[in-house]
């Protein structure tokens, strides 16, 4: 029997944390190369003490006796516009894309699957002008963040949502702001494509039984990886004016997968590996 | 899994619009145990005409408002944004015998979560490099006691499809005494239990879960905290010879150190002013003179005029004084910075100083990887110079994580902090009993 799998690279790494009908389980899932470990993941018993600790933790506190555990509240009916300080709602959301995105941006950009118009990254409330710092009827604005993949660019705009204009255009080379689910989605694929992402679904079918062919099958969060001189094989060497990322892949209803020698070049479609 | 969303797509992307009803499930109970509301009934809140000033700031369902049982209510703003998590706005204080809010801060927010590695290999910018935003969690009612949990919606959430996390959770907590004197009476005792309002969420990243904690007391002191907790790296182990402890059986399993450097963008409005100023406060101590029983305490300010970097030391502290307010004894009102323990990590510009105060610019947001185009990335670099007219304080709290043999498994939780305290916001303790009100200043018995 192959021995325990932290050999492929990716490892299949213990302790997923399962959200099961609203009530947050710590599961302990006995770690890979312990003797008698249930390589399925094994779970006998360790739920029940966790779900006790979870109840546990709402009685006791304040003064004398037990406190009734938090309520939770509807989500807020929300309107086209906010006020003030309000997150901004869906339609102010869809409105600074639009007026963000101007003909110009859209033609002459790319997104991480290659397609025509910017990669959107996120939409942000704006925070005010220094003139307007205690005006609580200063503008709402939003700061809307696109990435280029044509030319590797950020392009951050803001956009005055009382005027729909953009009051404020900066555009950037080597800045990488955290990844899109989008782009870490497409990163995934990239793996699950690339010779270098077998490690990925050997552990992958090890612990379902079944052949990972696509990032659906998986969540995926990922960091970006900058490049230091040296510090990666030259291959990866643009990292940083490239758009590169380290993925964090867990197994739905699973185990974390650890990834993180695998570079992802996003801008060049490249998959590499760190040295060790 | 993810529908593409280009840009150019019209549809606007709706979430399932709440049906318009009051807060629901706020129980009896909830409400007598000091549940803290938002878009709660009107009954259950005191409508002051101070309300309707504050009306302007955000909408109800974003207000949270808190009446401790002392007679002090906290009020702010809350939105959650893509990189910094859950940020509070126009934050305000307003003790009993206070007749209008008193504002204190304008913003407050993480400014980074900045995790090097002790083997060097990794270097993490949580805020601003990887998801931390995206991996907001849901809690279950006992992780918010007493309390009541909104719904944050999270774009881009990498946990699931549907992008509403009951993530946010606001309650009120008793810390203890908050004051004990005793009276002239041997059975007079003069004593209260202090009452908080937490707000607080939880961000995953990675096998690291995070809680961002603000509690606001019913003193005005607010607390600011980081727990980290979750899980130690699963892979980072064995990194050689004085980079790390061993967790597992006998020597085995050397799990690497590593430094949590947590930052808070602080922007203060004391009074519904910007226009705070800096001072430092320094203490000298100096040996007793020919004559003198024990030696002598000096204390000077120094007007802080311009962007600095702060280093703590012993006998200095800072506070930020409001451009307007005075309290009912003329003097101004301010908010002393508290440190809280800290190890400041000298292997990176940004964290070789406790804390910057920096004039406000709305591109600086991140203490590093600042995404914005600043003239500099890092808060180290925006310290050149500028005269404060509207200062913003960056505090800088560090942790050097040695892991032991009880961080598994979960990781107990481990808080790194801060706090600021009023300082002459009032003439006396907000909490003072009415039979003690009298007492201020110079006082003398009376018969």
């Amino acid at each position: 029997m192959r021995n325990i799998v932290h050999r492929h690279l990716g490892k299949v790494v213990a302790g997923a944390a399962i959200a099961v009908a609203g009530t947050a389980v710590m599961v302990g899932i006995t770690l890979p190369g312990t003797a008698g470990a249930d390589e399925t993941g094994g779970t006998q018993g360790t739920s029940q003490a966790g779900q006790q600790a979870g109840q546990e933790q709402g009685q006791g506190q304040g003064q004398g006796g037990s406190v009734a555990p938090g309520v939770v509240e509807q989500p807020p009916a929300e309107g086209d516009k906010g006020k003030g300080r309000d997150p901004l709602t869906d339609d102010e959301i869809t409105r600074v894309e639009q007026i963000a995105v101007n003909p110009q941006l859209r033609d002459s950009s790319e997104d991480v699957e290659g397609d025509r118009g910017p990669q959107r990254l996120t939409v942000d409330l704006a925070e005010p002008e220094a003139a307007e710092a205690d005006d609580p009827d200063a503008p709402r604005r939003a700061d809307v963040t696109f990435y280029d993949y044509r030319d590797d660019t950020l392009v951050s705009r803001t956009v005055d949502l009382d005027s729909g204009k953009v009051v404020r255009t900066d555009t950037q080379h080597g800045v990488q702001p955290p990844l899109s689910q989008q782009e870490n989605v497409e990163a995934t694929n990239l793996l699950i494509a690339d010779p270098l992402g077998a490690g990925l679904k050997a552990d992958y079918k090890d612990a379902t039984g079944k052949e990972l062919t696509s990032a659906d099958q998986l969540l995926v969060t990922g960091g970006v990886y900058r490049a230091t001189p040296g510090a990666q094989p030259a291959v990866l060497d643009k990292c940083g004016e490239h758009r590169c990322v380290r993925l964090f892949p867990k197994i739905k209803n699973g185990s974390w997968i650890d990834a993180r020698s695998l570079v992802i070049d996003l801008s060049a479609r490249k998959v590499a590996a760190l040295k060790n | 899994m993810h529908a593409k969303r280009s840009i150019s797509d019209p549809r606007p992307r709706r979430i399932s619009r709440a049906r318009t009803r009051a807060a629901v499930g706020l129980s009896v109970a909830a409400l007598a145990a000091g549940a803290t509301t938002g878009a709660g009934p009107a009954a259950a809140q005191p409508k002051t005409a101070t309300a309707a000033a504050a009306a302007a700031d955000c909408s109800a369902a974003y207000r949270i408002e808190q009446k401790l049982d002392s007679g002090t209510t906290w009020r702010m703003c809350w939105r959650y944004d893509n990189k910094a998590g859950l940020v509070l706005e126009n934050v305000s204080y307003q003790p009993k015998g206070e007749s209008a809010p008193i504002k204190v801060l304008n913003s407050a927010r993480l400014g980074q979560i900045h995790v090097p590695y002790d083997d060097g290999k990794n270097e993490y910018d949580d805020l601003t490099g990887f998801n931390f935003a995206q991996g907001l969690m849901n809690l279950a009612p006992g992780e918010c006691p007493g309390g009541t949990i909104k719904t944050v919606k999270v774009p881009d959430l990498w946990t699931s499809d549907n992008p509403n996390v009951k993530g946010l959770c606001t309650t009120t907590r008793s810390r203890g005494h908050a004051y004990r004197m005793q009276g002239d009476a041997a059975n007079k005792v003069y004593q209260a239990q202090g009452k908080d309002l937490l707000v607080y969420t939880v961000n995953q990243v990675g096998w690291y879960e995070y809680m961002t904690e603000w509690r606001f007391q019913d003193d005005g002191t607010v607390t600011m905290n980081v727990g980290a907790t979750g899980s130690l790296s699963y892979e980072d182990y064995d990194a050689g010879d004085g980079r790390g402890w061993p967790i597992g059986k006998a020597a085995k399993a050397s799990a690497t150190s590593h430094s949590h450097n947590v930052f808070w963008r602080l922007d203060f409005g004391l009074d519904g002013s910007s226009k705070n100023s800096v001072e430092q406060y320094d203490s000298a101590v100096t040996a007793p003179a020919a004559g003198q029983q024990a030696p002598t305490t000096k204390t000077t300010r120094t007007k802080v005029t311009k962007e600095q970097a702060g280093d703590a030391k012993a006998y200095r502290w800072w506070r930020v004084v409001s451009a307007t307010g005075k309290n009912k004894d003329g003097h101004a009102r301010s908010y002393e910075i508290v440190p809280g323990a800290s190890t400041k990590y000298p292997g990176r510009g940004f964290t070789k100083h406790d804390l910057y105060f920096t004039q406000y610019n709305n591109c600086e947001l991140f203490a590093s990887n600042n995404p914005g185009s600043c003239g500099g990335k890092s808060v180290d670099k925006w310290v050149n110079g500028q005269t404060l007219t509207h200062p913003v304080v960056w505090m800088n709290v560090g942790f050097h994580h040695i892991a032991r043999d009880e961080d598994q498994q979960p990781m107990p939780i481990h808080w790194q902090g801060f706090s600021i305290a009023p300082r002459d916001v009032t003439a006396m303790n907000p909490l003072t009993p009415s039979e003690l009100a009298w007492q201020n200043g110079h006082w003398q018995p009376r018969s």
